[in-house]
């Protein structure tokens, strides 16, 4: 009986000795699999237009219903996507998203795809209503429309607001994600600063 | 001193008359319990060292446990009352007087006033300076196993007696299939 | 003043002073004693344990206790209000009092000559100043009667909490512990004998040649596998376990009530693991005898980290005993072996 017992503690005291495999979250993070769905991200093409067309099939195919579309007409003299319409709003509610895919799915354009993204935690439920600016992809010379704290970072490379850094999953750490106004109003596209 | 003895015998009366007067019973044990430890500190006061010590491992640690266990566990009612008040009353009078005649007779044995009025007790063969110079445990084993042995084997026949007859009236009695 | 006044005065104000420190010592051993059990418990199962509130997680302690004092004190309805708030309270005090007879180093001799030779306590001509609140000739009995009157908290928090899991646990608790009081007293006459005293700085005095754990090698193991029993701990904790009773009996505190009981678990292990080191592992002494001698409340204070290492360490190691078979062990196992013990030990002393 004793050797068990003996037996036992020795066990224990190897892994006492033994470095935990833990890992120092958020300082340390682990990769992410490659087809991991996150955050969604809306995705351009290389000239700059955006891949969305306003059609609100993502709206329709989400099975609860937290995607918002709200689509316009190009401009033809400033088109925004290379087709008749373009999303002027686009928001999805990631307080009820289930990251399911089922909006990428439907797009016909891969226009909205999910993302690596996974640290998606506020301490206001406003600010987890993600806008369009929020999810579109950043571009070479592209300038963020929000107005607000951390988009104005002054630095010219491409940095959205903390929430829409669609490149890299790893935002500066620990960064507020969205010192942004609360509820944002209806943009108007026309004018102002457009992408292209 | 006297501070001390006077608050451990207040607390003992007081423990007294919460065994007595409680309304719900689990109140009256607890007041015994207090009744005890009350009665450890008087016998610390004696120089009672080891007397005081096992009055609360023995007594109150484990026996009035016991007591405690089986009434929480059993709920018991509200007594019976069998006889009227007054009856009662006497009977219990009576045997107030009559104890506290018995006890204050054995307490004035052999006490006398000296020159200055204080009260001195008699000096028996186990005064508190002759044990404590021999060492209360010692002595307290000597004179069980030599002059009290008998009363000492008797007692734990006694108490083996009492455990074998609870283990078997407690035990379940199954039909022979 | 009269002499008579002011030494009485003396002893006050020493006795208060070493009663404020045992309870500030106590206190904060307790709060990181907690913070060593999630450690340890951390490094056994390959993680690491709270590291985020302070430098290696130093400031956990005061985050729970915060925690503690602002939790909303939750208490169940039909409950007997006064001793559901006695029991916490008394459980703290019995643990806290039951430390106060222990010695931690040799007595000190201020002025006057030390009585006859190193190994005697009194002081002929001067001050003793005694390292132990408490200095009685019958320690050893009192701290076993301290925690006799400990398990009354037990069983009034469990009943007065008008829960049946508080209830249940409360009782098997209760029976456990005045069954393992047995194996651990029979367990502790052996050094008694060995030592020809009850008085715990006599008992350490007399370990000066060779400690008694070598002596009395099933004694001690008798001993630390009570204790274990004694303060609830696993192998033996059954009556807290979160599986079978929610918490056993105190399920129904919260708040600081809770603490209160924690602290008594966590103080009656401080206590249980002294007494130990003070009756076995030779209390203030140097292990080797080429080592000082003088720092005796360092090694005192080793050797109780040492033995509540080793407790931490086997609760995390040994499944549960269920509970029968827990009271078969303490009284078909434990005290027969210990009456052994006692039988060896007297046999051997007696022809000394």
């Amino acid at each position: 009986m004793f050797r068990e017992l003996i037996g036992g503690l020795r066990i224990t005291m190897r892994e006492m000795m033994t470095k935990p495999i833990t890992i120092q979250y958020p300082e340390e993070q682990r990769p992410v699999p490659p087809r991991h769905r996150g955050r969604h991200i809306l995705h351009r093409y290389d000239n700059g237009l955006e891949k969305c067309i306003g059609c609100e099939l993502c709206a329709g195919a989400c099975p609860v219903g937290c995607i918002y579309v709200q689509a316009a007409q190009n401009d033809p003299q400033h088109p925004v996507s290379p087709g008749e319409r373009y999303a002027v709003r686009y928001e999805i509610n990631l307080m009820r998203c289930i990251y399911c895919g089922y909006c990428a799915e439907a797009c016909p354009t891969e226009a909205i795809t999910l993302g690596p993204r996974l640290d998606l935690c506020d301490y206001k439920r406003e600010r987890l209503v993600a806008t369009k600016d929020d999810l579109l992809e950043a571009w070479p010379g592209f300038q963020p429309m929000a107005t607000g704290v951390a988009a104005g970072t002054g630095a010219p490379a491409p940095q959205t607001t903390p929430m829409g850094a669609g490149s890299s999953h790893l935002g500066p750490a620990g960064a507020a994600p969205g010192l942004r106004p609360a509820i944002p109003e209806p943009r108007t596209k026309g004018g102002g600063a457009d992408p292209i | 001193m006297t501070v001390i003895f006077g608050i451990a015998a207040g607390l003992a009366l007081v423990g007294a008359l919460g065994v007595v007067l409680s309304q719900r019973t689990l109140y009256s044990a607890l007041s015994l319990v207090v009744n005890m430890v009350s009665l450890a500190v008087l016998f610390l006061l004696l120089d009672a060292q080891f007397l005081a010590a096992v009055q609360i491992i023995v007594y109150a640690g484990a026996v009035m446990v016991l007591f405690v266990f089986i009434i929480a566990l059993l709920s018991p009612g509200a007594e019976e009352r069998v006889h009227p008040l007054e009856v009662r009353l006497l009977l219990g009078g009576l045997a107030a007087v009559v104890f506290t005649l018995v006890i204050g007779r054995l307490t004035l044995n052999g006490i006398t006033v000296a020159g200055n009025g204080r009260l001195h007790g008699g000096l028996g063969p186990f005064a508190p300076t002759v044990v404590n110079a021999h060492g209360q445990v010692q002595t307290l084993g000597e004179q069980l196993f030599t002059t009290y042995l008998l009363p000492f084997e008797v007692t734990s026949l006694l108490l083996l007696v009492a455990a074998v007859g609870a283990v078997y009236l407690s035990k379940r009695r199954r039909p022979l299939l | 003043m009269s002499s008579a006044a002011t030494s009485i005065v003396l002893a006050v104000i020493v006795a208060l002073v070493k009663g404020l420190l045992i309870v500030i010592v106590l206190a904060t051993a307790f709060a990181y004693m907690t913070l060593a059990e999630r450690k340890i418990s951390a490094r056994i199962q390959l993680r690491y344990g709270p590291n985020r509130v302070g430098p290696f997680g130093f400031l956990q302690p005061a985050a729970d206790g915060v925690k503690l004092f602002l939790k909303e004190k939750a208490a169940p309805e039909g409950r007997d209000n006064f001793l559901y708030l006695l029991a916490p309270a008394l459980a703290a005090a019995a643990a806290l009092f039951a430390f106060s007879v222990i010695p931690i180093d040799q007595t000190i001799c201020i002025g006057g000559t030390h009585g006859a030779g190193p190994l005697s306590a009194s002081c002929p001509g001067g001050y003793p100043l005694h390292w132990d609140l408490a200095h009685l000739n019958i320690g050893l009995l009192f701290v076993l009667g301290i925690t006799s009157l400990g398990v009354y908290s037990i069983f009034l928090g469990g009943w007065a909490s008008n829960s049946k899991y508080s209830l249940l646990g409360a009782l098997r608790s209760s029976a456990q512990l005045i069954s393992y009081e047995m194996a651990v007293s029979f367990a502790l006459i052996g050094p008694v004998l060995l030592a020809g005293s009850l008085n715990l700085e006599t008992v350490v005095n007399q370990q000066h040649s060779l400690w008694f754990v070598f002596l009395q090698p099933m004694g001690f193991l008798l001993y630390f596998t009570g204790a274990l029993a004694e303060t609830n701990r696993l192998p033996f904790d059954l009556p807290e376990a979160e599986s079978e009773l929610v918490a056993g009996y105190h399920t129904e505190y919260s708040g600081m009530r809770f603490g209160l009981f924690f602290m008594a678990e966590y103080i009656n292990m401080v206590t249980v693991c002294s007494i130990a080191t003070v009756m076995f592992l030779g209390g203030w002494m140097a292990p080797f005898f080429f080592l000082p001698n003088w720092l005796g409340p360092i090694w005192f204070v080793a050797k109780v980290g040492l033995l509540i290492f080793v407790m931490m360490w086997v609760r995390w190691t040994f499944p549960r005993l269920r509970y029968d078979r827990l009271m078969q062990f303490g009284w078909k196992v434990l005290l027969p072996l210990g009456l052994v013990n006692l039988l060896v030990t007297s046999f051997f002393v007696a022809l000394k």
